[in-house]
Protein backbone atom coordinates (compact mmCIF):
# COMPACT_ATOMS: atom_id res chain seq x y z
CA UNK A 1 0.00 0.00 0.00
CA UNK A 2 3.02 2.15 -0.48
CA UNK A 3 1.78 4.01 -3.20
CA UNK A 4 -0.58 5.96 -1.30
CA UNK A 5 0.19 9.08 0.44
CA UNK A 6 -1.77 10.95 2.87
CA UNK A 7 -2.65 14.11 2.28
CA UNK A 8 -5.65 16.67 4.07
CA UNK A 9 -8.56 17.72 1.79
CA UNK A 10 -6.69 21.16 1.54
CA UNK A 11 -3.34 19.24 0.10
CA UNK A 12 -5.49 16.84 -2.52
CA UNK A 13 -6.71 20.26 -4.00
CA UNK A 14 -3.17 21.54 -4.74
CA UNK A 15 -1.95 18.41 -5.54
CA UNK A 16 -5.06 17.80 -8.02
CA UNK A 17 -4.40 20.74 -9.60
CA UNK A 18 -0.46 20.00 -10.34
CA UNK A 19 -1.88 16.74 -11.57
CA UNK A 20 -3.94 18.47 -13.93
CA UNK A 21 -1.03 20.39 -15.13
CA UNK A 22 -1.90 23.86 -13.14
CA UNK A 23 1.13 25.64 -12.97
CA UNK A 24 0.08 28.72 -11.84
CA UNK A 25 -1.90 29.88 -8.44
CA UNK A 26 -2.59 33.58 -7.81
CA UNK A 27 -4.07 33.80 -4.05
CA UNK A 28 -4.43 35.42 -0.99
CA UNK A 29 -4.13 33.63 2.59
CA UNK A 30 -7.21 32.57 4.63
CA UNK A 31 -8.48 30.34 7.04
CA UNK A 32 -9.44 27.27 6.21
CA UNK A 33 -7.37 26.98 3.12
CA UNK A 34 -4.24 28.59 3.25
CA UNK A 35 -2.72 25.20 3.13
CA UNK A 36 -3.65 25.19 -0.55
CA UNK A 37 -1.61 28.58 -1.47
CA UNK A 38 1.32 26.99 1.08
CA UNK A 39 1.97 23.89 -0.76
CA UNK A 40 2.08 25.92 -4.17
CA UNK A 41 4.20 28.67 -3.06
CA UNK A 42 6.63 25.94 -2.34
CA UNK A 43 6.08 23.33 -5.07
CA UNK A 44 4.88 26.01 -8.09
CA UNK A 45 8.51 27.34 -8.48
CA UNK A 46 10.22 23.88 -8.31
CA UNK A 47 8.44 22.68 -11.76
CA UNK A 48 8.83 25.77 -13.60
CA UNK A 49 5.35 27.40 -12.52
CA UNK A 50 4.24 30.62 -10.98
CA UNK A 51 2.85 31.83 -6.97
CA UNK A 52 1.66 35.45 -6.62
CA UNK A 53 0.14 36.30 -3.32
CA UNK A 54 -1.66 39.41 -4.28
CA UNK A 55 -2.48 42.12 -2.38
CA UNK A 56 -6.59 40.97 -2.34
CA UNK A 57 -8.89 38.58 -3.06
CA UNK A 58 -10.25 40.92 -5.69
CA UNK A 59 -6.51 41.23 -7.07
CA UNK A 60 -6.22 37.33 -7.25
CA UNK A 61 -9.11 37.02 -9.60
CA UNK A 62 -7.70 39.43 -11.73
CA UNK A 63 -4.47 37.56 -12.28
CA UNK A 64 -6.62 34.53 -13.13
CA UNK A 65 -7.84 36.45 -15.50
CA UNK A 66 -4.87 37.29 -17.38
CA UNK A 67 -3.19 33.78 -16.92
CA UNK A 68 -6.64 32.05 -18.75
CA UNK A 69 -6.54 34.70 -21.46
CA UNK A 70 -3.07 33.50 -22.16
CA UNK A 71 -4.43 30.11 -22.36
CA UNK A 72 -2.60 28.78 -19.47
CA UNK A 73 -4.27 26.15 -16.71
CA UNK A 74 -4.87 28.60 -13.37
CA UNK A 75 -6.68 28.48 -10.93
CA UNK A 76 -6.84 30.61 -7.29
CA UNK A 77 -8.75 29.07 -3.66
CA UNK A 78 -10.00 31.20 -1.07
CA UNK A 79 -12.55 30.96 1.68
CA UNK A 80 -16.03 32.30 2.02
CA UNK A 81 -15.37 36.38 2.73
CA UNK A 82 -12.54 35.91 -0.23
CA UNK A 83 -14.87 34.09 -2.25
CA UNK A 84 -17.29 37.28 -2.14
CA UNK A 85 -14.94 39.46 -3.40
CA UNK A 86 -13.70 37.51 -6.36
CA UNK A 87 -18.02 37.85 -7.50
CA UNK A 88 -16.90 40.58 -9.77
CA UNK A 89 -14.01 38.89 -11.31
CA UNK A 90 -15.56 35.43 -11.99
CA UNK A 91 -19.00 37.20 -13.81
CA UNK A 92 -15.98 38.87 -16.12
CA UNK A 93 -14.62 35.39 -16.34
CA UNK A 94 -17.84 33.88 -17.34
CA UNK A 95 -18.59 37.10 -19.40
CA UNK A 96 -15.54 36.21 -21.67
CA UNK A 97 -15.78 32.11 -21.82
CA UNK A 98 -12.06 32.18 -19.72
CA UNK A 99 -11.48 28.68 -18.37
CA UNK A 100 -10.20 29.06 -14.83
CA UNK A 101 -10.80 26.72 -11.20
CA UNK A 102 -11.85 28.67 -8.30
CA UNK A 103 -11.98 26.67 -5.04
CA UNK A 104 -13.98 27.94 -2.08
CA UNK A 105 -13.10 26.08 1.41
CA UNK A 106 -16.46 27.37 2.83
CA UNK A 107 -16.58 28.73 6.49
CA UNK A 108 -19.73 29.91 8.28
CA UNK A 109 -20.57 33.33 7.00
CA UNK A 110 -22.50 35.62 6.45
CA UNK A 111 -19.50 38.93 6.90
CA UNK A 112 -16.28 38.15 8.62
CA UNK A 113 -17.88 34.21 9.31
CA UNK A 114 -15.65 32.02 11.29
CA UNK A 115 -12.74 31.06 10.13
CA UNK A 116 -12.24 27.94 12.50
CA UNK A 117 -15.14 25.86 11.91
CA UNK A 118 -17.44 24.17 9.81
CA UNK A 119 -20.52 25.60 7.65
CA UNK A 120 -21.80 24.87 4.00
CA UNK A 121 -23.27 28.72 4.06
CA UNK A 122 -22.35 29.59 0.64
CA UNK A 123 -24.56 26.92 -1.12
CA UNK A 124 -26.16 29.51 -2.70
CA UNK A 125 -23.82 31.93 -3.71
CA UNK A 126 -22.14 29.17 -5.87
CA UNK A 127 -24.79 27.73 -7.27
CA UNK A 128 -26.86 30.77 -8.17
CA UNK A 129 -24.22 32.86 -9.71
CA UNK A 130 -21.87 34.60 -7.08
CA UNK A 131 -20.97 37.86 -9.43
CA UNK A 132 -23.61 39.92 -11.45
CA UNK A 133 -25.05 39.18 -15.21
CA UNK A 134 -27.07 35.67 -14.23
CA UNK A 135 -24.42 33.50 -15.44
CA UNK A 136 -23.79 29.92 -14.93
CA UNK A 137 -20.48 28.31 -13.99
CA UNK A 138 -19.95 24.53 -13.13
CA UNK A 139 -19.45 24.04 -9.04
CA UNK A 140 -18.33 20.56 -7.92
CA UNK A 141 -18.79 18.94 -4.46
CA UNK A 142 -16.32 16.45 -3.23
CA UNK A 143 -16.20 14.20 -0.11
CA UNK A 144 -13.33 12.72 0.29
CA UNK A 145 -9.72 13.30 -0.36
CA UNK A 146 -9.18 11.17 -2.80
CA UNK A 147 -12.38 12.91 -4.45
CA UNK A 148 -11.10 15.88 -4.40
CA UNK A 149 -8.09 14.88 -5.83
CA UNK A 150 -9.66 13.90 -8.57
CA UNK A 151 -12.41 16.50 -9.20
CA UNK A 152 -9.67 18.63 -9.11
CA UNK A 153 -8.47 17.37 -12.56
CA UNK A 154 -12.00 17.10 -13.71
CA UNK A 155 -12.13 20.63 -13.18
CA UNK A 156 -9.82 21.98 -15.61
CA UNK A 157 -10.67 19.64 -18.23
CA UNK A 158 -14.25 21.44 -18.13
CA UNK A 159 -13.01 24.31 -17.82
CA UNK A 160 -11.21 23.84 -20.80
CA UNK A 161 -13.96 21.88 -22.35
CA UNK A 162 -16.93 24.31 -22.40
CA UNK A 163 -15.06 27.42 -21.58
CA UNK A 164 -16.12 28.60 -18.54
CA UNK A 165 -15.07 29.17 -14.51
CA UNK A 166 -15.36 26.01 -12.77
CA UNK A 167 -16.04 25.97 -9.16
CA UNK A 168 -15.02 23.63 -6.64
CA UNK A 169 -16.52 23.89 -3.24
CA UNK A 170 -14.81 21.95 -0.17
CA UNK A 171 -15.35 23.24 3.79
CA UNK A 172 -13.71 23.03 6.69
CA UNK A 173 -13.94 19.20 7.59
CA UNK A 174 -12.95 18.31 3.82
CA UNK A 175 -10.32 20.78 4.25
CA UNK A 176 -8.65 19.55 7.40
CA UNK A 177 -9.32 15.52 7.61
CA UNK A 178 -6.52 13.59 6.28
CA UNK A 179 -6.77 10.53 4.46
CA UNK A 180 -4.84 8.23 2.30
CA UNK A 181 -4.88 8.77 -1.69
CA UNK A 182 -3.62 7.47 -5.18
CA UNK A 183 -2.31 9.92 -7.03
CA UNK A 184 -3.56 8.95 -10.52
CA UNK A 185 -3.76 10.68 -13.55
CA UNK A 186 -7.27 10.73 -14.62
CA UNK A 187 -7.72 10.37 -18.65
CA UNK A 188 -9.93 13.01 -20.72
CA UNK A 189 -11.06 13.01 -24.29
CA UNK A 190 -8.92 15.42 -26.14
CA UNK A 191 -10.01 19.30 -25.95
CA UNK A 192 -9.75 21.68 -28.81
CA UNK A 193 -6.77 23.76 -29.52
CA UNK A 194 -7.26 27.29 -27.46
CA UNK A 195 -6.78 28.97 -30.93
CA UNK A 196 -8.47 32.18 -28.89
CA UNK A 197 -6.02 33.22 -26.06
CA UNK A 198 -3.38 35.29 -26.03
CA UNK A 199 -0.16 34.02 -26.54
CA UNK A 200 2.88 36.66 -28.01
CA UNK A 201 3.92 38.64 -30.76
CA UNK A 202 2.74 36.83 -34.09
CA UNK A 203 5.94 37.14 -35.77
CA UNK A 204 7.46 34.81 -33.12
CA UNK A 205 4.29 32.20 -34.04
CA UNK A 206 2.18 34.01 -31.23
CA UNK A 207 -1.52 35.57 -31.17
CA UNK A 208 -2.19 39.29 -30.33
CA UNK A 209 -5.81 39.49 -30.83
CA UNK A 210 -7.83 37.86 -28.46
CA UNK A 211 -11.06 35.87 -30.02
CA UNK A 212 -12.72 36.26 -26.47
CA UNK A 213 -16.74 36.56 -26.37
CA UNK A 214 -18.10 39.92 -24.99
CA UNK A 215 -21.33 41.74 -26.17
CA UNK A 216 -20.98 42.29 -29.53
CA UNK A 217 -18.77 38.83 -30.20
CA UNK A 218 -22.02 36.74 -31.32
CA UNK A 219 -23.74 39.82 -33.04
CA UNK A 220 -25.28 41.83 -30.45
CA UNK A 221 -25.96 41.12 -26.26
CA UNK A 222 -29.73 38.71 -27.53
CA UNK A 223 -27.44 36.48 -29.33
CA UNK A 224 -24.30 36.36 -27.00
CA UNK A 225 -26.81 35.10 -24.44
CA UNK A 226 -28.47 33.13 -26.46
CA UNK A 227 -24.98 31.49 -27.46
CA UNK A 228 -24.63 30.99 -23.60
CA UNK A 229 -28.10 29.64 -22.75
CA UNK A 230 -27.12 26.88 -25.24
CA UNK A 231 -24.02 26.20 -23.34
CA UNK A 232 -25.86 25.41 -20.35
CA UNK A 233 -27.96 23.38 -21.60
CA UNK A 234 -25.33 21.60 -23.10
CA UNK A 235 -23.64 21.25 -19.79
CA UNK A 236 -26.86 20.19 -18.00
CA UNK A 237 -27.40 17.64 -20.21
CA UNK A 238 -24.05 15.94 -20.08
CA UNK A 239 -22.47 16.79 -16.97
CA UNK A 240 -24.67 16.19 -13.77
CA UNK A 241 -23.08 14.19 -11.10
CA UNK A 242 -24.23 12.27 -8.34
CA UNK A 243 -23.69 9.26 -6.18
CA UNK A 244 -26.35 7.23 -4.26
CA UNK A 245 -26.23 4.95 -1.76
CA UNK A 246 -28.46 2.36 -0.35
CA UNK A 247 -31.11 4.35 -2.20
CA UNK A 248 -32.43 1.65 -4.20
CA UNK A 249 -35.53 0.51 -1.82
CA UNK A 250 -35.12 3.34 1.21
CA UNK A 251 -38.18 4.71 2.73
CA UNK A 252 -36.39 7.75 3.85
CA UNK A 253 -33.88 9.62 1.04
CA UNK A 254 -31.30 12.02 2.32
CA UNK A 255 -29.86 14.50 0.14
CA UNK A 256 -26.69 16.15 1.49
CA UNK A 257 -24.13 16.83 -0.56
CA UNK A 258 -19.92 17.39 0.72
CA UNK A 259 -18.94 16.69 4.29
CA UNK A 260 -22.99 16.46 5.42
CA UNK A 261 -23.22 13.86 2.66
CA UNK A 262 -20.42 11.71 4.08
CA UNK A 263 -21.46 12.50 7.61
CA UNK A 264 -25.36 11.41 6.30
CA UNK A 265 -23.84 7.77 4.64
CA UNK A 266 -22.42 7.61 8.49
CA UNK A 267 -25.90 7.51 9.62
CA UNK A 268 -27.52 5.77 6.68
CA UNK A 269 -25.10 2.74 8.07
CA UNK A 270 -26.52 3.39 11.87
CA UNK A 271 -30.08 3.66 10.77
CA UNK A 272 -30.01 0.38 8.61
CA UNK A 273 -28.37 -1.67 11.29
CA UNK A 274 -31.44 -0.37 13.79
CA UNK A 275 -33.78 -1.41 10.85
CA UNK A 276 -33.99 1.93 9.50
CA UNK A 277 -34.20 2.05 5.58
CA UNK A 278 -32.30 5.32 4.79
CA UNK A 279 -30.78 5.97 1.53
CA UNK A 280 -28.58 8.44 0.44
CA UNK A 281 -28.77 10.97 -3.10
CA UNK A 282 -25.52 13.33 -2.87
CA UNK A 283 -25.03 15.81 -5.52
CA UNK A 284 -21.65 16.03 -7.26
CA UNK A 285 -22.70 18.50 -9.27
CA UNK A 286 -24.64 21.60 -7.56
CA UNK A 287 -24.80 23.04 -10.26
CA UNK A 288 -25.67 21.40 -12.95
CA UNK A 289 -27.91 19.74 -10.41
CA UNK A 290 -29.16 16.03 -10.27
CA UNK A 291 -32.63 17.47 -10.40
CA UNK A 292 -34.15 14.81 -12.65
CA UNK A 293 -32.71 11.61 -10.57
CA UNK A 294 -34.02 13.13 -7.38
CA UNK A 295 -37.47 13.89 -8.47
CA UNK A 296 -37.61 9.76 -9.68
CA UNK A 297 -35.84 8.60 -6.30
CA UNK A 298 -38.32 10.93 -4.05
CA UNK A 299 -41.20 9.51 -5.91
CA UNK A 300 -40.75 6.33 -4.49
CA UNK A 301 -39.82 7.16 -1.00
CA UNK A 302 -42.13 8.09 1.98
CA UNK A 303 -40.02 11.20 3.22
CA UNK A 304 -36.92 13.09 1.98
CA UNK A 305 -35.02 15.34 4.45
CA UNK A 306 -32.38 17.43 3.57
CA UNK A 307 -28.88 17.59 5.64
CA UNK A 308 -27.08 20.89 5.69
CA UNK A 309 -24.46 22.30 7.83
CA UNK A 310 -26.70 26.24 6.90
CA UNK A 311 -29.95 27.74 7.35
CA UNK A 312 -31.75 26.11 4.49
CA UNK A 313 -30.63 26.55 1.00
CA UNK A 314 -29.53 23.09 -0.74
CA UNK A 315 -33.59 22.62 0.25
CA UNK A 316 -34.99 25.06 -2.34
CA UNK A 317 -33.10 23.17 -4.97
CA UNK A 318 -34.15 19.75 -3.95
CA UNK A 319 -38.23 21.15 -3.47
CA UNK A 320 -38.18 22.30 -6.78
CA UNK A 321 -36.71 19.15 -7.88
CA UNK A 322 -39.61 17.32 -6.37
CA UNK A 323 -42.81 16.54 -8.23
CA UNK A 324 -45.01 14.43 -5.95
CA UNK A 325 -46.04 15.75 -2.52
CA UNK A 326 -43.79 13.49 -0.58
CA UNK A 327 -42.80 15.74 2.49
CA UNK A 328 -39.45 17.07 2.64
CA UNK A 329 -38.11 17.82 6.44
CA UNK A 330 -34.43 19.76 6.83
CA UNK A 331 -31.99 19.35 9.45
CA UNK A 332 -30.12 22.21 9.27
CA UNK A 333 -26.90 24.16 11.46
CA UNK A 334 -29.39 23.66 14.87
CA UNK A 335 -28.42 20.33 15.00
CA UNK A 336 -24.85 20.89 15.84
CA UNK A 337 -23.59 19.17 18.91
CA UNK A 338 -22.61 22.37 20.33
CA UNK A 339 -23.29 25.99 19.79
CA UNK A 340 -19.36 27.46 19.62
CA UNK A 341 -16.40 26.97 18.02
CA UNK A 342 -16.12 23.36 16.63
CA UNK A 343 -19.77 22.83 16.51
CA UNK A 344 -20.82 19.76 13.90
CA UNK A 345 -23.72 17.71 12.95
CA UNK A 346 -23.12 14.39 14.07
CA UNK A 347 -24.31 10.42 12.51
CA UNK A 348 -25.96 10.36 15.48
CA UNK A 349 -28.01 13.52 15.40
CA UNK A 350 -29.43 12.46 12.08
CA UNK A 351 -30.85 9.13 13.00
CA UNK A 352 -32.26 11.50 16.15
CA UNK A 353 -34.11 13.27 13.58
CA UNK A 354 -35.16 10.47 11.05
CA UNK A 355 -36.54 9.05 14.27
CA UNK A 356 -38.25 12.28 15.06
CA UNK A 357 -40.20 12.07 12.21
CA UNK A 358 -41.23 8.84 11.84
CA UNK A 359 -42.90 9.47 15.16
CA UNK A 360 -45.03 11.88 13.58
CA UNK B 1 -11.09 -6.52 14.45
CA UNK B 2 -10.70 -4.95 11.01
CA UNK B 3 -12.49 -1.92 12.54
CA UNK B 4 -11.37 1.14 15.55
CA UNK B 5 -12.41 4.31 16.13
CA UNK B 6 -10.85 6.43 18.91
CA UNK B 7 -11.34 10.19 19.98
CA UNK B 8 -8.44 11.55 21.56
CA UNK B 9 -9.16 14.99 23.41
CA UNK B 10 -7.11 17.25 25.83
CA UNK B 11 -5.53 20.50 26.14
CA UNK B 12 -3.91 22.27 22.81
CA UNK B 13 0.12 22.06 22.63
CA UNK B 14 0.59 18.71 24.38
CA UNK B 15 0.35 16.54 20.98
CA UNK B 16 -3.25 15.11 21.05
CA UNK B 17 -3.67 15.73 17.52
CA UNK B 18 0.19 14.41 16.92
CA UNK B 19 -0.67 10.93 17.98
CA UNK B 20 -3.59 10.82 16.47
CA UNK B 21 -2.05 11.37 12.92
CA UNK B 22 0.91 9.05 13.85
CA UNK B 23 -1.93 6.57 14.54
CA UNK B 24 -2.93 7.19 11.34
CA UNK B 25 0.10 6.99 9.54
CA UNK B 26 1.06 4.05 11.07
CA UNK B 27 -1.99 2.37 10.69
CA UNK B 28 -2.57 2.12 7.13
CA UNK B 29 0.12 -0.47 7.45
CA UNK B 30 -3.03 -2.83 7.98
CA UNK B 31 -6.08 -1.21 7.25
CA UNK B 32 -7.38 -0.34 3.29
CA UNK B 33 -9.04 2.95 4.81
CA UNK B 34 -7.88 5.79 7.28
CA UNK B 35 -9.21 8.80 8.37
CA UNK B 36 -7.95 11.35 10.88
CA UNK B 37 -10.26 14.45 11.58
CA UNK B 38 -8.51 16.96 13.74
CA UNK B 39 -11.27 19.74 15.45
CA UNK B 40 -8.88 22.49 17.22
CA UNK B 41 -8.92 25.06 15.59
CA UNK B 42 -10.47 27.99 18.29
CA UNK B 43 -8.60 26.11 20.83
CA UNK B 44 -4.95 25.88 19.62
CA UNK B 45 -2.13 26.03 22.93
CA UNK B 46 -4.36 26.20 25.71
CA UNK B 47 -8.00 24.91 24.62
CA UNK B 48 -9.37 21.80 24.03
CA UNK B 49 -8.07 20.15 21.63
CA UNK B 50 -9.87 17.18 19.74
CA UNK B 51 -9.28 14.69 16.82
CA UNK B 52 -10.76 11.48 15.79
CA UNK B 53 -9.44 8.42 14.10
CA UNK B 54 -10.72 5.62 12.21
CA UNK B 55 -9.14 2.54 10.83
CA UNK B 56 -11.10 0.33 8.82
CA UNK B 57 -10.81 -1.93 5.76
CA UNK B 58 -14.28 -1.11 4.61
CA UNK B 59 -14.77 2.62 2.99
CA UNK B 60 -15.00 4.50 6.19
CA UNK B 61 -18.09 6.70 6.33
CA UNK B 62 -18.59 9.62 8.30
CA UNK B 63 -15.25 11.58 9.68
CA UNK B 64 -17.09 12.87 12.45
CA UNK B 65 -18.85 10.52 15.46
CA UNK B 66 -20.75 11.88 18.34
CA UNK B 67 -20.65 8.33 20.44
CA UNK B 68 -17.31 7.01 19.93
CA UNK B 69 -16.23 3.40 21.10
CA UNK B 70 -12.80 4.49 22.43
CA UNK B 71 -11.54 7.75 23.68
CA UNK B 72 -8.41 9.20 25.19
CA UNK B 73 -8.47 11.85 27.82
CA UNK B 74 -5.79 14.41 28.51
CA UNK B 75 -6.73 16.92 30.87
CA UNK B 76 -9.62 16.94 33.75
CA UNK B 77 -11.86 19.53 31.68
CA UNK B 78 -11.78 17.49 28.66
CA UNK B 79 -12.55 14.63 30.46
CA UNK B 80 -16.09 16.40 31.14
CA UNK B 81 -16.60 16.54 27.39
CA UNK B 82 -15.94 13.14 26.65
CA UNK B 83 -17.49 10.84 29.52
CA UNK B 84 -21.51 10.66 28.58
CA UNK B 85 -20.51 10.30 24.51
CA UNK B 86 -18.02 7.13 24.84
CA UNK B 87 -20.44 4.03 23.59
CA UNK B 88 -21.82 1.80 26.13
CA UNK B 89 -19.39 -1.32 26.11
CA UNK B 90 -16.76 1.05 24.90
CA UNK B 91 -13.17 1.84 26.66
CA UNK B 92 -11.57 5.28 28.19
CA UNK B 93 -8.23 5.47 29.14
CA UNK B 94 -6.73 8.43 30.87
CA UNK B 95 -3.83 10.29 32.33
CA UNK B 96 -3.79 9.13 35.95
CA UNK B 97 -1.24 11.70 36.92
CA UNK B 98 -3.57 14.79 36.24
CA UNK B 99 -6.95 13.52 35.93
CA UNK B 100 -8.10 12.65 39.50
CA UNK B 101 -12.60 12.89 38.71
CA UNK B 102 -14.33 10.33 39.74
CA UNK B 103 -15.67 8.17 36.96
CA UNK B 104 -19.62 8.14 36.92
CA UNK B 105 -19.69 5.46 33.83
CA UNK B 106 -20.01 2.26 34.97
CA UNK B 107 -20.60 0.59 31.70
CA UNK B 108 -17.12 1.68 29.96
CA UNK B 109 -13.81 0.26 30.99
CA UNK B 110 -11.42 2.81 32.04
CA UNK B 111 -8.01 2.84 32.44
CA UNK B 112 -5.93 5.12 34.60
CA UNK B 113 -2.08 5.60 33.09
CA UNK B 114 0.30 7.82 34.87
CA UNK B 115 1.32 9.01 31.74
CA UNK B 116 2.84 12.15 32.50
CA UNK B 117 4.89 10.51 35.69
CA UNK B 118 5.84 8.21 33.17
CA UNK B 119 7.22 10.78 30.56
CA UNK B 120 8.58 12.51 33.30
CA UNK B 121 10.50 9.66 34.85
CA UNK B 122 11.36 9.05 31.33
CA UNK B 123 13.21 12.69 30.57
CA UNK B 124 10.13 15.12 29.41
CA UNK B 125 6.58 15.53 30.52
CA UNK B 126 5.73 16.14 26.53
CA UNK B 127 6.14 12.56 26.03
CA UNK B 128 2.69 11.89 28.09
CA UNK B 129 0.84 11.45 24.40
CA UNK B 130 3.45 8.89 23.65
CA UNK B 131 2.71 7.09 26.59
CA UNK B 132 -1.29 7.46 26.28
CA UNK B 133 -0.84 5.65 22.71
CA UNK B 134 1.36 2.99 23.21
CA UNK B 135 -1.44 2.32 25.95
CA UNK B 136 -4.11 2.75 23.70
CA UNK B 137 -2.48 0.21 20.70
CA UNK B 138 -1.48 -2.72 24.32
CA UNK B 139 -5.31 -2.51 24.72
CA UNK B 140 -7.15 -2.82 21.46
CA UNK B 141 -3.81 -3.85 19.22
CA UNK B 142 -5.15 -2.32 16.73
CA UNK B 143 -1.81 -2.36 15.03
CA UNK B 144 1.33 -3.21 16.20
CA UNK B 145 4.00 -0.71 17.70
CA UNK B 146 6.74 -1.13 14.95
CA UNK B 147 4.38 0.46 12.95
CA UNK B 148 4.27 3.64 14.82
CA UNK B 149 8.43 3.52 15.72
CA UNK B 150 8.78 3.45 12.28
CA UNK B 151 6.30 6.78 11.27
CA UNK B 152 8.39 8.34 14.20
CA UNK B 153 11.71 7.44 12.53
CA UNK B 154 10.48 9.26 9.04
CA UNK B 155 9.24 12.35 11.07
CA UNK B 156 12.40 12.82 13.62
CA UNK B 157 15.17 11.95 10.69
CA UNK B 158 17.96 15.13 11.26
CA UNK B 159 20.11 13.94 13.99
CA UNK B 160 19.30 17.23 16.04
CA UNK B 161 15.78 15.19 16.66
CA UNK B 162 17.54 12.26 18.03
CA UNK B 163 17.22 12.45 22.03
CA UNK B 164 13.36 13.54 21.50
CA UNK B 165 13.04 10.14 19.07
CA UNK B 166 14.52 8.16 21.27
CA UNK B 167 12.42 9.71 24.54
CA UNK B 168 9.20 9.34 22.05
CA UNK B 169 10.52 5.43 21.71
CA UNK B 170 10.53 4.84 25.30
CA UNK B 171 7.04 6.62 25.97
CA UNK B 172 5.71 4.56 23.52
CA UNK B 173 6.84 1.05 24.73
CA UNK B 174 6.61 1.89 28.49
CA UNK B 175 3.11 2.73 28.00
CA UNK B 176 2.62 -0.73 26.39
CA UNK B 177 4.23 -1.93 29.18
CA UNK B 178 1.86 -0.10 31.93
CA UNK B 179 -1.11 -1.75 29.84
CA UNK B 180 0.23 -4.70 29.83
CA UNK B 181 0.60 -4.67 33.42
CA UNK B 182 -2.83 -2.72 33.80
CA UNK B 183 -4.88 -3.92 36.62
CA UNK B 184 -8.42 -2.95 37.08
Amino acid sequence: MSDRIFVSGNNAVARGAIQAGCKYFFGYPITPQSEIPEYMSRELPKIGGVFVQSESESGSIYMVYGGGLAGERIMTSTSSPGFSLMAEGISYLAETEIPAVIVNVMRMGPGIGTGGQGGQTDYLQVTKGCGHGGYRAIVLAPASCQEIFDLMQVAFFLADKYRTPVLLVTDFILGQMDEPIELRTLEFEPLPKKDWALTGKEKRGGNRAAHIAAFFTYGGVVNYHMKQIEKYKEIKKAEVRYETYMAEDCDLLIVAYGSSARIARGAVDMGRNKGLKLGLLRPITLWPFPAEQISQLSSKVQKVLVVEDSQGQLIEDVEASIKTSVPVHLLGMWARHNTGGGGIIHPERIIEEVEKINGK
Amino acid sequence: MDYHELMIIGTGGRGVLLIGRLLLEAGINKYKHALFFPNYAPAMRGGESECTVVLSNNYINSPVMFNPYFALAMTSSSLQLIEDRIKSGGSLILDGSVISDEIKRNDIKTYRIPATEKAVELGGNQAANMVLLGAYLECTKAISLNFVEDALDRRLQEESKKPILTLNKMALNEGAKLMANYKI
